[in-house]
């Protein structure tokens, strides 16, 4: 029995061994890629660090920014919104004419709602991206030298950049209640407000077997996407610190980013492999 | 998908719709609708609850047959 055991550990070794021969090809492959783009990008972002540090250059980018930062949102905003009130007015049309038998019917309705939800996402954290950008573009650092002067442009601006946030961030949770709350019409097994801070544990916790599935698929899906978008992330800002005078801060960032990512599902892998009956809970 | 199933004609018997169906089982009517489909294989348990339902067997519900490509 010994002896068949042993036989079968040295089987497999071999083929771990023959498995990792023929993958490594293909990962040297892809690693001097990868060394051959990121002298590329190293070159380019010289070349063109060098012509943005031109100082006409970089107040006419300034001012670009600052312009599509301020303008930008309220449009994002807005286009977004318009797009999730259609889609749930189709909804609602559509709900209110079900013969409750028909079943694409509600499927057709639930689709739309997980894209009005993602709209609503994309409003939110959107509305990060352009209130950064709108406060960098204003440069918020100069208000000492805005109320000497009495810059009535410094305040309008700034005015702008914080009234677009408070707009996402409304129009984003109206957005986010009505998709939810047709969704509980439609599933009256869910409860749950979009204004509860636990909010998404208590609708996983209503959902059943087959939707924490899926959740759970779409979950490992982000993770491995959001692996290789941390290390994308890093070189772009690896390429800004060193060809644009960034500074380290967003690299580090990043990088924390990844070790969090990585540590928490290394940390509850450990957890369920110690605690296998909380795997299905 | 190796299980096949004849969990609406079982439903229809019963004279429930999915949502009441699905009520009884503790799951939603989209999970219903996905394994009366063949979408959804359900977990031990929940093929289990469905079966007692239709006060039937598991077998009866579900047929598990061999893929051809497996073989």
């Amino acid at each position: 029995m010994k002896n068949e055991n042993q036989n079968e550990l040295t089987e497999k070794q071999r083929e771990n061994k023959k498995e990792d021969k023929k993958a490594l090809k293909k990962f040297v492959f892809f690693m001097l890629m990868a060394f051959g783009i990121g002298i590329v990008c190293g070159i380019g972002g010289t070349v063109l660090g060098a012509a943005v540090r031109e100082e006409s250059l970089r107040m006419a980018i300034q001012e670009a920014m600052e312009r599509a930062a301020i303008f930008g949102g309220y449009i994002v905003t807005t286009g977004l919104f318009l797009a999730s009130v259609l889609l749930y007015r189709k909804c609602r049309k559509e709900y209110a004419a079900w013969d409750e038998e028909d079943e694409d019917v509600l499927t057709g309705i639930e689709t739309k709602l997980s894209y009005i939800l993602w709209f609503s996402n994309l409003i939110m954290y959107g509305s990060y991206f352009f209130f950064s950008a709108g406060v960098w573009a204003v440069d918020i650092l100069e208000i000492k030298y805005a109320i000497e002067q009495n810059d009535t442009g410094f305040w309008i601006a700034l005015g702008a950049v914080f009234v677009n946030l408070a707009y996402a961030l409304v129009t984003a949770c109206i957005i986010q209640q009505k998709a939810v709350n047709l969704s509980k019409e439609i599933n009256p097994e869910k409860n749950g407000s979009v204004y509860d801070i636990k909010f998404q544990d208590k609708w996983m916790e209503n959902c059943d077997e087959a939707e924490r599935y899926a959740a759970y698929k779409c979950s490992f899906k982000t993770f491995k996407v959001m692996q290789l978008v941390g290390m994308v992330l890093w070189v772009v800002c690896l390429i800004g610190q060193l060809s644009f005078g960034t500074g380290a801060f967003a690299t580090i960032i990043v990088t924390i980013f990844l070790i969090i990512q990585t540590s928490v599902y290394s940390v509850q892998g450990i957890y369920f492999a110690k605690h296998p009956s909380e795997v299905m809970k | 998908m190796p299980l096949k199933n004849n969990l609406k004609e079982y439903r229809a018997r019963l004279g429930v719709n999915q949502q009441e169906m699905g009520k009884l089982a503790g799951v939603s009517r989209q999970t219903i609708s996905q394994i009366e489909r063949g979408d959804y294989s359900p977990s031990v348990t929940l093929a289990l609850k469905l079966a007692k339902l239709c006060n039937v067997t598991v077998e009866d519900i579900f047929e598990y047959e061999e893929d051809e490509n497996e073989e």
